[in-house]
């Protein structure tokens, strides 16, 4: 009785597998043409993804909120502010104060229409969780108030180049839907705890798209949203899914299943090489102003002295660096060719073994370079760091300049930057998230004091060198007339430039692999013809914009 | 030996262990370098604003005082807040747990089913062509990490040969299941949803294949080598000379006593599954407790460590008490030398 029992429930597992396998086995093929296929654009991302506007701010968020909510400005493909929410706005320069006038007829995806009650709610809800992207804010707004239904008005504490620039962070939330999501007590006193809790896996958004599912280790699903203010095209996403994975090979087999439309830009260069042969699949590239930084503690000996940094400058091999990234640009100083404000004049900087030499001969440390040795720390969760280490230990070595180098998690390393001794003597980092559209975002953040104690800026400059930098980027910030902002970022730059305070190896482009053969990506298209691309990656992900190709 | 009173004493020891793993860990996730703070908020965060995030987490108090918060939380069954999900850790472990136990559970049948059957089979024809054939893909199986597995199972079955689904627990077009117990599978099936309970099946058979292949080959090789010690034993030779089928001798009589050793070595295989998960979880992109915690340890997320690795601690310490009384069970010696003593 017992062994009959053993064989049937045997018999029944068997069964159940190949049931399981059998049924997979005669599902259609994915590579079949579907007469109509599922509107769904799919992206991988790195995780986590913060959807809640004053929480989020790596591309995964910024990605979603782009498409959740709308902002009173955005960012055109030229790099310039375009009205959006707001239909138009005044600057008085008297008491450097912005008067937005909003468009009328914006439903919020819960009901209600979007009012400047609803902007000042946003805003002021943002400066007082001050994480994500508030801090943009919370060193410029001095306040913010709605003056009727219509418009809003903000005060700076001082004047602000880039401000309408930084305004595209500022996503609009519906105060009623918000406020009945609130959870009290909570440390924002009768806020409660802003909905943070709610806004984890919710929209309070007016945007194209709603959220659908967010299973937070997982995936965002979200769907059209039919009463979005400014219409449909039928051929337009109906869904779009950021996917919690960037793992190449699962990566590689969700586009060849045509289960993936984009792939993220972090993809190993061999991945993007086999994924561009999987038919219908195109590698989109993008040269948007992100540079690759090797950022000298000059604070540590033999890096105190700039003669020293100027040779490590001129024997760096660029040339090589850029064939380890393919499709990057060459640059000549922090800011990237794609930035708007970057300065075409100043020369691009290459290897030079003898100008290396002659610096090499005017520093201190002359006698015996190869005594003082640098330390070269490579972040070990992005190996093709490594790569460049060992360049430039090869580049070093012909000059005679001992260049050691090291693995480092990235934990430690940021860990590292918080003191002067410890922060490494060259820190590695591709800048591509960019605050705003222009050099001033990787001026600013890069090089003032602000930034000290942080990965931002770990160049421990001496108190006199950091007191200069800060009041020439002071002073460009301050400056209002982008004609006379971009002639700054060039003296900026160029003092930056003569400091000899990183090497930017090269530009970085960013690619992505698309779904070409049923896909139509504006901004990939637009990189095709050498037209102009927005630089901000999320713009360039805005799915309301793409088309599905009839009949594909 | 009797198994309420045994039970009892486990259980009140595992409390001590408990505490004495929540202490290592608090104390070693706080002094590995990096500030949770800053790297919750970001390089660019306002100081105010890191500096009221380290007056919510206590960080600015001593060890001994910010361990008494985090118990006094932990009793109450609040974890704390996770930095990186910035949800209650509590949230967090109700809604991966489920995931990492459902991948392990399948994992550990495969891994029963397939070192049982290997074991019994290479010892039945040891020295034979198929006992060296089972010995090399042994040793294969063990050299082989479990993300390599999982890989190769990815592009073979995903990527070439397309036969199942390679991430998530289920497919967008089935949609959510209602949650029940967690377990995808299980709630599909008591809800009636037949289509979700085969997709679920699916998604399940790669990741847990690749997770348990590595331990079921180990353990064949054991079960094998104990069935061979065993097999020239008097009490064989009498029931063979009682007539009775050789396959009832093998399955029945020999298999018996010989799978002890192998269900102590299984008992850690399998509780070490759920901590172990992390790689197969992210190539498959399996919403696990694994892979939770190693991406808190990664972002110094003090609150999900600390959960995360009592509820693997806990894991553990159930595992071995079910592998204890399994063995009990199979070896009659213990039970009747405990009741003797007892």
């Amino acid at each position: 009785m017992r062994r009959r029992c053993v064989k049937v429930l045997t018999m029944m597992v068997v069964l159940m597998l190949v049931a399981v396998l059998s049924t997979s086995c005669s599902q259609t093929p994915a590579t079949s043409t579907v007469p109509s296929r599922e509107k769904i654009v799919r992206l991988d991302q790195s995780w986590p993804c913060y959807i809640d506007p004053a929480v989020g701010m790596d591309n995964a968020a910024d990605i979603a909120m782009v498409n959740l909510y709308d902002t009173l400005v955005k960012i055109g493909d030229d790099g310039t502010p375009q009205p959006e929410a707001a239909k138009s706005w005044d600057f008085d320069q008297a008491t450097d104060t912005y008067t937005f006038h909003l468009n009328t007829g914006i439903k919020f995806h819960a009901g209600g229409e979007l009012a400047a009650s609803d902007v000042a709610f946003s805003l002021n809800r943002m400066l007082t969780i001050g994480q994500g992207w508030s801090y943009l804010f919370k060193r410029t707004v001095a306040t913010v108030k709605a003056l009727d239904s219509q418009t809003v008005q903000i005060s700076l504490k001082q004047p602000y180049g880039p401000f309408l620039l930084i305004m595209p962070y500022m996503c609009i939330l519906s105060e009623k839907e918000v406020m009945a999501h609130i959870i009290t007590p909570g440390q924002y006193g009768s806020f409660g705890d802003y909905a943070t809790d709610w806004l984890v896996t919710h929209d309070a958004g007016s945007g194209p798209y709603v959220v659908k599912e967010m299973k937070t280790a997982e995936s965002l699903t979200c769907t059209r949203f039919p009463d979005y203010w400014q219409g449909w095209d039928a051929a337009a996403p109906d869904t779009f899914q950021e996917l919690a994975t960037n793992e190449p090979v699962t990566v590689r087999t969700l586009m060849s299943q045509q289960q993936l439309e984009i792939s993220d830009e972090w993809q190993p260069a061999e991945n993007y090489d086999a994924m561009s042969k999987i038919t219908g699949v195109e590698i989109a590239q993008f040269l948007a102003g992100a540079v690759l930084n090797l950022s000298f503690n000059t604070s540590r000996v033999p890096l105190d002295d700039v003669h020293f940094r100027r040779a490590l400058v001129y024997s760096f091999d660029y040339a090589t660096c850029r064939t380890l990234f393919p499709g990057s640009g060459v640059t000549n100083g922090p800011v990237g060719p794609g930035l708007p404000g970057w300065d075409s004049s100043s020369p691009t900087i290459e290897q030079d073994l003898e100008k290396a030499k002659a610096e090499l001969k005017l520093s201190k440390y002359s006698s015996d370079p190869g005594k003082y040795a640098v330390e070269f720390d490579w972040i070990a969760e992005v190996p093709d760091e490594e790569k460049v280490a060992l360049l430039m230990q090869s580049s070093c070595a012909q000059i005679g300049i001992k260049v050691n180098v090291v693995r480092m998690p990235w934990l430690t390393a940021t860990a590292n930057t918080a003191k002067k001794s410890t922060s490494p003597m060259i820190f590695t980092e591709i800048k591509t998230s960019i605050a705003y559209p222009e050099a001033g975002a990787l001026l600013e953040n890069g090089y003032s004091s602000a930034g000290v104690g942080t990965y931002s800026n770990p160049h421990w400059f001496t108190a006199a060198v950091q007191s200069d930098l800060d009041k020439k980027i002071d002073e460009t910030m301050k400056t209002m007339d982008t004609a006379t902002r971009y002639a700054k970022y060039k003296t900026l730059t160029d003092t930056i430039v003569n400091l000899a305070t990183d090497i930017t190896c090269c530009e970085v482009a960013q690619r992505h692999a698309y779904q070409a053969g049923y896909l139509d990506w504006p901004a990939a298209d637009r990189g095709k013809t050498g037209e102009k691309v927005n630089i901000m990656p999320a713009y360039r992900m805005c799915f309301r914009d793409f088309r599905f190709i009839a009949g594909k | 030996m009797k198994i309420g009173p045994f039970l009892l004493r486990r259980l009140f020891l595992s409390i001590f262990v408990l505490i004495g793993i929540s202490i290592l860990i608090f104390i070693i996730a706080r002094v590995v370098p990096g500030d949770p703070a800053r790297l919750a908020l970001g390089p660019n965060a306002p100081q105010e604003t890191v500096d009221n995030l380290r007056k919510e987490m206590h960080l600015d108090k001593s060890l001994p005082v910010q361990y008494f918060y985090w118990v006094k939380g932990v009793v109450r069954g609040d974890f704390g807040k996770s930095l990186v999900s910035k949800r209650d850790v509590a949230d967090d472990i109700r809604e991966y747990l489920p995931a990492t136990l459902e991948l392990s559970l399948f994992s550990a049948m495969f891994m029963v089913v397939l070192a049982i059957g290997l074991g019994v089979l290479a010892a039945r024809y040891r020295d034979s062509w198929v006992d060296t054939l089972i010995r090399i893909t042994s040793y294969f199986g063990v050299a082989v990490p479990s993300f390599v597995l999982a890989t190769l199972f990815l592009l073979v079955f995903g990527y070439y040969w397309r036969v199942l689904p390679v991430i998530g627990r289920i497919s967008a077009n089935i949609g959510s299941v209602h949650r029940i117990s967690g377990f995808v599978v299980l709630d599909s099936l008591i809800s009636g949803n037949i289509p979700a309970f085969w997709d679920s099946l699916k998604h399940l058979l790669a990741p847990a294949m690749a997770l348990a292949l590595g331990s079921s080959f180990q353990e064949a090789r054991i079960t094998r080598s104990a069935m061979v010690d065993n097999m020239n034993k008097d009490f064989l030779a009498a029931e063979r000379g009682y007539g009775i089928p050789e396959r009832v001798v093998m399955f029945k009589y020999l298999l018996k006593p010989s799978f002890i050793p192998t269900v102590s070595v299984m008992g850690l295989d399998i509780a070490s599954l759920v901590s172990n998960a992390f790689l197969v979880e992210l190539i498959f992109n399996w919403p696990g407790l694994s892979r939770y915690a190693v991406n808190a340890m990664l972002n110094k997320d003090l609150n999900a460590i600390s959960a995360a690795i009592l509820v693997f601690g806990l894991v553990f310490i159930v595992v071995n008490i079910v592998v204890d009384v399994i063995v009990s069970y199979l070896d009659p010696r213990i039970r009747l030398g405990g009741t003797k003593e007892s």
